[in-house]
């Protein structure tokens, strides 16, 4: 190995790691992960939304949430809702269960809303238990009004060209 | 960037300035910017909200018997477009036709409901949840202020 300067002869060659590549990267890996890792587990599960044709439905807020996914499949059985990363059978055990995990979120964050994301593939037989345990929650919460719901809805005006749920 | 020149001594390149631009920088903020971008807008992609006040109707509901008793519009959802409006009044029967037959009714245009009017959603067990937002979704654009399911989020706002 030439350990002799090319072009300043006779002054030692000067080495050293240019770091900065390696840092670019590892941020970038930090970014990536860190967001991939929020959506996989709290809010991206692949449905179809209701998609109502001029939907008045507006933005959703700022209010803190947690999201109820309902998840559609062919066999009725293998039906389930999603509360971030656990998953509750849609029998009334199930329904119960769920109505116990939003009741102790709502006594933590007096704020808290849910957002509803319900497979529009659903019946309605299937999506109404799961509201009325909504409503349920809020027993004991002081909520005189009940538990804020926002039902979640594609507007294909601006889904332009992008996914379907 | 290295602008430097060096005295001459006599070799044909030692005698030439080294111009050269360090691009890395710039491309790792591009990427990071088409990261940002690109996460930042797919999360969202046409997602809207109907907001709904779901009450608590168990056991310890309780009427308020001052509350005036104000009687609510059901209307009906069969499937497949078809609905029904119960009341005295010759209601439409598909979907598409439910939001100006409310139009016409809201005192403000002439007709005998406030706005406030509660309108309640009332789909068959085995009709779809797209076609019960459907519906909906056509009696909030009507401007009522209070629409809902009948069995779980009635007197719920948008």
């Amino acid at each position: 190995m030439s350990a002799v300067s090319k072009l300043d002869v006779g002054r030692p060659v000067r080495t050293g790691a240019n770091l900065t590549p390696m840092i670019d990267m590892t941020f970038l890996l930090v970014v990536f992960f860190v967001l991939v890792s929020r959506i996989t587990a709290v809010e991206q599960v692949p449905m179809e939304l209701p998609v109502p044709r001029d939907p008045a439905a507006g933005a959703a807020d700022e209010a803190p949430r947690i999201v109820v996914n309902l998840v559609y499949d062919d066999f009725a059985d293998r039906r389930r809702a999603t509360l971030e990363q656990r998953d509750f059978d849609l029998d009334v055990a199930g329904v119960d269960s769920l109505e116990t995990e939003v009741r102790r979120r709502l006594l933590e964050t007096p704020e808290l809303q849910v957002n509803l994301r319900a497979d529009r593939r659903l019946p309605y037989s299937t999506v109404s238990p799961v509201l009325e345990a909504l409503g349920r929650s809020a027993r004991g919460t002081g909520r005189p009004d009940g538990v804020r719901v926002n039902l979640v809805v594609i507007d294909e005006a601006l889904a332009t060209g992008g996914e379907d749920a | 960037m290295s602008h430097r020149r060096r005295p001459s001594t006599g070799g044909r390149s030692q005698g030439k300035a080294r111009v050269e631009l360090n691009l890395t920088p710039m491309i790792d903020v591009v990427f990071q910017l088409l990261i940002y971008f690109l996460l930042g807008t797919s999360f969202a992609v046409g997602e809207q909200t109907f907001r709904l006040d779901v009450p608590d109707r168990g056991d310890a509901f309780q009427v308020d018997p001052f509350e005036l008793d104000v009687t609510p519009v059901v209307v009906k959802v069969a499937g497949e477009g078809r609905i029904r409006v119960d009341g005295p009044w010759n209601g439409p029967v598909h979907v598409e036709a439910l939001t100006t037959f409310l139009e016409a009714r809201r005192i403000d245009r002439g007709g005998l409901l406030p706005i406030d009017t509660p309108i309640h959603v009332d789909p068959l067990p085995g009709v779809d949840w797209g076609e019960a937002v459907e519906v909906f979704n056509a009696a909030v654009r009507a401007g009522f202020e209070s629409v809902g399911f009948i069995d779980a989020s009635s007197g719920a706002n948008r």
